[in-house]
């Protein structure tokens, strides 16, 4: 919002507040032992928490690349989320979150990716309550943003990717994301399935990259070409594989 | 001594130091003012009655308003204050406001209605030398033509083993002070002017205002100092204008600070420049022919574009004797902002292409890059760039000498075991001139005065912009007199109280001083220790200054307060120009500073993004004054330079700013800076130099780009030939040599 405001955009007549609501800023592991966010955990939260660091590292150190130390500490996970190209989002529909909403019916539960390619809520009113990382997290985990400095700035590409490998370099499960600059983040399906059961070789790897950039399909604007965004998708990509072999 | 804490370090630490943007008075408005929304347009009508009308709105103003002379610019004043025919670029402005807030002011300009007719928009040199090109001044398209020839060329290009022609481009950089402009402009009761606003050289502000005004320039006060920061970019006028017409009108104060985006807007930039070199070198690594051709954007405005298109020619051939030189520069008007001054000034774009030749020769011939610039270099007695006679120092060999040095060991260390980053380091050196250059007034001068109270009072119309010159005046006072620095009161930046020093620009401040210091101590002394011997009895000859006050043979005898107690205050002054050349080669400098640069970067082969991870620069400078002042500027230099090596520049489109606030124009954060940030001081000078410590304001900025592109050379083979460096140019490289391949 104050972005929004920066560039001139005016505030709505009334703001309320739910900040005073703890249950919507903790961190929990569940039942069924899923990781439970609250929407308004700050991103400085998310990089620290005990059990994040424990049982979702990649997720902290994906909040420790968000704007800065200030920002971190007010802006919050559900925010990232509700502005639509947050950097929090590849890794999060990596590790295929889930979204909880409080509807008018009651709570209503839906992949994140759900609501990253409608980018509203599932209805008018609807307050997002709950991020929520189906647990355990058994697989190997990756995140990298690049930004055009080295902290402190909007994403130009961010590739997320959760892949869980046999003894014999055979890939059991994979989801990989990427996402930057205006860019709806999005899954790699294609690419996904492409190597969902395959052996990995390195010929593979090289039609895996083309690959990439094609679904990816990730636009570019002044500072950065749609070229390059999507090399980088691939090289950042292809190059964990590699080092999962 | 060296390691003072400087005299307002610990109210910038503490945040308690109070800007001029921070006053406040009663009854002040709030100013702001409307630019044009179009890059090139014809002003058709301008209607400012429902503006007025909003209520607390005090004062509209258009250029009906201007009561003199319709312009400013530091040399010829050819940018309007307020437009009334033509816009020329998007910072132009129209109108201004004073209001009772800053919400009323800006809501009051969204109710000027201004009708424009677009005009052909000339965002580039070359449409603007189209012969078909609109004229955006009476005189054409072309602000200054400049150039230097020596030697015959094109023989000497015939005598090469190898020739090297490349264009090289580089961008226009923000200055990025924290400090926005902005300040207080107060009508006082007696009719006079008082204006709060930063500026590098409060009287020349003070002459600019009186030719718009139409007042005496006496009967305006300019109050100047503290800043946050310039660069060279506060020197010309800004707000002052605006305030000055909107604060006589209402008669009341009003303050104006620009936003961010006001301020991206309006401001000057250094200038972009695309530089074609042609430089050729015989089999032993002689450099023999160097031809230069420059293509400055200097956008609507001439402020000091064509001394610094100047600068750029002097530099073309650096610290280097080439056979036959050959350059020719050019500044094109454009309806891309405004170019103008800038920490370096010209120097940095030049530098950057001379050694980017001279690291692509040596490779041509197959000799090392050091060596060539070794076998090359000017040494003591060698006429300046220009021909002309300089001040003898071995500067420019001890700046290659070091740096090769520091090269040899960096190159020595082992590389990092990472498949995918690529280690790599480069040097580049550098001459600068200080000073404005021959058959320009440059005039210095300062005042030392004994007051009634026994303080040693040393005044300057020197400006603080953070450069640290308070500090370098203490020392060099406390230094030269013999005083402490308790003893001393320094008065800077307000021309109620200052004489004049001239600007405080192009590495001038800290050398003024100091020759200042030179002609002021004696007579001083002189009337100090006469006063002295008069109340204590004593032969002159045995009294001295000490801390505190008068020693006689070194014990302390006779405090200052005692000293003043029931005097007249004592007042020397001293009024002289900034040493220049004795050949009258015009805008040639006399005194220069050198630099040698040593960058390592790393550089990551799967996203193209280099790290600079460590800056070694050594400088030649003289004896160093303040130490933490130096470090500050080499340090605080170089990373500047690291931003304009890799991420900075004002991208514009169709004559409109790409980007307009931090967000999309970057500076360096922390994490982009080097920890291993090193600054080497080569303080000696020859015996009979009698010119003191030199400025280091710009030379840190120099030849660091050069050097991180060489760096990146090393470490991936790509030749850098435009700034900032994109990750994207190294990954297209990168991929055609190493990824997929391997």
């Amino acid at each position: 919002m104050q972005m929004q405001r920066e560039q001139g955009i005016a505030f709505p007549p009334h703001l309320i507040s739910l900040e005073r609501i703890r249950e919507l800023a903790d961190i929990e592991e569940t039942v069924d032992r899923s990781i439970r966010i609250g929407a308004l955990t700050d991103l400085e939260t998310c990089r620290t928490h005990s059990l994040i660091k424990r049982k979702c590292p990649v997720l902290g150190k994906a909040a420790g690349t968000i704007a800065s130390p200030a920002v971190r500490n007010r802006g919050t996970l559900g925010g990232n989320i509700l502005y639509g190209v947050g950097d929090a989002i590849p890794i999060l529909l990596a590790l295929d979150a889930r979204l909880s909403w409080f509807c008018e019916g009651g709570i209503q539960s839906e992949p994140l990716a759900g609501f990253v390619d409608r980018k509203e809520a599932p209805e008018e009113g609807a307050i997002l309550t709950d991020i929520i990382i189906p647990s355990p997290v058994k697989g190997r985990c990756f995140f990298h943003k690049v930004g055009r400095r080295e902290a402190f700035i909007p994403s130009v590409v961010t590739v997320a990717m959760y892949v869980e490998v046999t003894g014999s370099n055979t890939v059991k499960m994979i989801r990989m994301a990427v996402g930057g600059g205006v860019n709806t983040p999005m899954r790699l399906k294609e690419c996904e399935e492409m190597v969902s059961g395959k052996q990995l070789t390195d010929g593979f790897m090289s039609g895996l990259a083309s690959r990439i950039k094609k679904e990816s399909a990730l636009i570019g604007d002044v500072f950065a070409s749609a070229d390059y965004r999507r090399t980088v998708a691939a090289n950042l990509l292809v190059r964990e594989l590699q080092s999962v072999l | 001594m060296k390691k003072n804490i400087r005299p307002d370090g610990k109210a910038k630490v503490t945040g308690k130091m109070k800007y001029l943007t921070d006053l406040s008075f009663p009854h002040m408005l709030y100013g702001k003012i409307l630019r044009s929304p179009y890059p090139h347009a014809r002003i058709l009508s301008i209607s400012t009655d429902e503006a007025q009308r909003l209520p607390g709105v005090q004062a509209v103003i258009t250029h009906k308003d201007v009561p003199a002379l319709n312009g400013f610019g530091i040399v010829t004043p050819d940018q309007p204050v307020l437009c009334k025919d033509i816009v020329r670029y998007v910072g132009d402005a129209v109108a201004a406001v004073a209001a009772d807030s800053i919400e009323i002011a800006a809501r009051a300009l969204e109710l000027i209605g201004i009708q424009y007719e677009p005009l052909p928009v000339l965002d580039c040199p070359e449409k603007a030398l189209e012969e078909t090109a609109p004229l955006l001044h009476p005189d054409g398209n072309v602000l200054h033509r400049a150039g230097f020839q020596k030697g015959d060329i094109e023989k000497e290009f015939s005598q090469c083993a190898k020739i090297v022609e490349e264009t090289y481009q580089v961008p226009r950089q923000l200055h990025a002070y924290m400090e926005t402009e902005g300040g207080v402009i107060v009508p006082e009761k007696n009719g006079s002017l008082t204006v709060y606003v930063g500026t590098q050289h409060g009287f020349k502000d003070q002459f600019q205002l009186a030719r718009i005004l139409g007042m005496p320039a006496e009967r305006i006060r300019i109050v100047s100092s503290p800043m946050g920061g310039s660069f060279g970019g506060k020197d010309e006028l800004n707000i002052q204008p605006y305030g000055a017409l909107l604060a006589l009108k209402t008669g009341k104060p009003v303050k104006i600070h620009q936003t961010r985006q006001e301020s991206m807007r309006s401001s000057i930039k250094r200038h972009p420049m695309k530089i074609t070199m042609k430089t050729g070198i015989d089999r032993e690594g002689r450099l023999r022919a160097h031809q230069t051709r420059i293509v400055a954007d200097t956008g609507a405005y001439a402020t000091l574009g064509p001394a610094i298109l100047d600068f750029a020619v002097e530099h073309a051939a650096g610290p280097y004797m080439i056979q036959a030189v050959d350059t020719k520069g050019i500044s094109v008007f454009t309806n891309n902002g405004v170019s103008g001054e800038f920490r370096g000034f010209g120097g940095n774009q030049v530098t950057f292409a001379l050694e980017g030749q001279i690291d692509r020769l040596a490779e041509a011939i197959g000799m090392d890059g050091i060596a060539v610039r070794r076998l090359n270099i000017r040494s003591k007695q060698d006429p300046g760039p220009l021909g002309q006679r300089i001040v003898e120092t071995d500067g420019a060999l001890d700046v290659l000498e070091s740096a090769a040095a520091v090269y040899a060991e960096k190159k020595r260390l082992p590389l990092k075991q990472d498949t995918w980053k690529r280690t790599g380091v480069g040097m580049a050196v550098t001459m600068h001139g200080g000073g404005l250059g021959f058959g320009r007034l440059d005039p210095a001068g300062g005042r030392l005065s004994f007051k009634e109270d026994g303080k040693i009072e040393i005044a300057f119309g020197f400006e603080e912009a953070g450069q640290g010159i308070l500090a370098v005046i203490e020392a060099i006072t406390a230094g030269q007199l013999g005083c402490a620095k308790e003893d001393i009161s320094i008065i800077i930046g307000d021309t109620s109280l200052v004489p004049s020093s001239g600007s405080t620009t192009a590495s001038r401040g800290t050398s003024m001083v100091w020759h200042s210091l030179q002609r002021l101590k004696k007579p001083f002394l002189q009337k100090l220790l006469a006063r002295a011997a008069r109340k204590t009895g004593i032969e002159e000859k045995r009294l001295s200054v000490g801390p505190g006050g008068i020693q006689v043979n070194g014990e302390y005898k006779l405090s200052f307060q005692e000293l003043a107690a029931g005097e007249e205050p004592i007042v020397v002054a001293a009024q002289f120009d900034f040493p220049v050349s004795p050949d009258p080669i015009d805008s040639a400098h006399f005194l220069y500073t050198y630099s040698g640069v040593v960058a390592q970067v790393e550089a990551d082969l799967l996203t193209g993004r280099i790290r600079v991870t460590g800056l070694h620069q050594t400088t030649a400078a003289g004896p160093v004054v303040n130490e933490m002042g130096y470090i500050g500027q080499i340090e605080g230099g170089g990373v500047m330079a690291l931003g304009y090596t890799l991420m900075e520049d004002v991208t514009m489109t169709e004559g409109h700013y790409a980007v307009e606030n931090f967000d999309s124009y970057l500076i360096p954060g922390i994490v982009d800076v080097p920890f291993n940030l090193q600054v080497r001081a080569i303080e000696s000078l020859p015996a009979e130099d009698h010119y003191g410590p030199r400025g280091v304001g710009e030379i840190g900025t120099v030849a660091v780009a050069p050097a991180i592109a060489s760096a990146i050379y090393d470490a991936v083979g790509l030749r850098v030939s435009r700034l900032p460096v994109k990750p994207e140019a190294l990954l297209q490289s990168i991929e055609r040599s190493v990824l997929y391949e391997s």
